[in-house]
């Protein structure tokens, strides 16, 4: 059985009920991977060509979202002679759970990744209990 | 490619599982070839009126882990966005992000002053500058 306060940062944006169908179309949605260590959620988030001030990261009530705008790939006169990236600005979000410490949220972005620590609350992390 | 977190069974035969599936689609399709072996990393080629700009996206890959080379006509990437081992006690939830070895070659689209190639790598974008060779380049052959 899993603990139902374990439930965190797992779920695909496209199930949350607050997700805008209009931002999908403008933004791509950039892979990321979640790790859940002993005292803290940590969300990377593969976001490259973002710039740092374009990085948006907001926590609403059950959510996490993460918009990040890119500069334009090419200059106006080229001509794409082959072309697989996107170039569009990114959005995701994440369903978060009780248990998250929201004032002791952190942000990093290096090499193109974001980084997100999400540290747990006192009543998420585990404890031992000493036997008397 | 395959993922960033050595020693997960679970997440390797899942990622197998997706092989396979991607796999079977792509024989009834007729395709031969899946999506997951699309070629890393991806890149976008412009050319401009002096030479031309190979811009290639690799999140996670360090300045250093990266090899630029040319010959004959062809430019390789090669490079690895190093994988980590989950510390104990960490499990993984999610993994979408790839890790591991690469390897892309481009056709270069004319010729090109190789002595003049520049490449930079910021934000995990490299972008790499291609000067176009005298011969190369548009010439206006003015009417006696």
């Amino acid at each position: 059985m899993t603990n139902k306060k374990e439930v965190a940062v797992v779920q695909r944006e496209n199930t949350l009920p607050m997700t805008r169908p209009e931002l999908q179309e403008d933004y791509a949605t950039p892979s990321a991977d979640v790790y859940e260590t002993t005292d803290a959620f940590v969300i990377m988030i593969d976001i490259p060509g973002a710039k740092k001030g374009s990085i948006n990261v907001s926590m609403d009530r059950g959510s996490l979202v993460v918009k990040a705008g890119v500069e334009p790939l090419h200059k106006q006169d080229a001509k794409l002679l082959f072309s697989e990236l996107r170039g569009k600005g990114y959005y995701r979000a994440f369903n978060i759970g009780d248990g998250i410490d929201r004032n002791n949220v952190d942000a990093q972005f290096e090499h193109g990744v974001l980084t997100i620590k999400l540290l747990k609350s006192e009543e998420l992390k585990p404890r031992e209990i000493r036997i008397n | 490619m395959f993922s960033r977190v050595q020693r997960y069974p679970i997440n390797r035969s899942l990622f197998n599982l997706e092989r396979e599936i991607d796999g079977l689609f792509g024989s009834v399709l007729g395709t031969g070839r899946s999506v997951w072996d699309r070629e890393y990393p991806a890149v976008d080629i412009a050319e401009y009126e002096n030479g031309s700009v190979i811009i290639a996206e690799m999140p996670g890959v360090k300045k250093e882990d990266v090899k630029i080379s040319v010959q004959d006509g062809v430019l390789a990437i090669s490079g690895e966005r190093k994988v980590f081992t989950l510390a104990e006690g960490s499990r993984a939830i999610r993994n979408e992000c790839c890790g591991g070895k690469f390897n892309r070659a481009v056709d270069l689209p004319h010729e090109v002053k190789s002595d003049a190639i520049t490449a930079e790598l910021t934000d995990g974008v490299l972008r790499i500058v291609l000067p176009k060779a005298e011969e190369a380049r548009p010439k206006e052959i003015k009417i006696k």
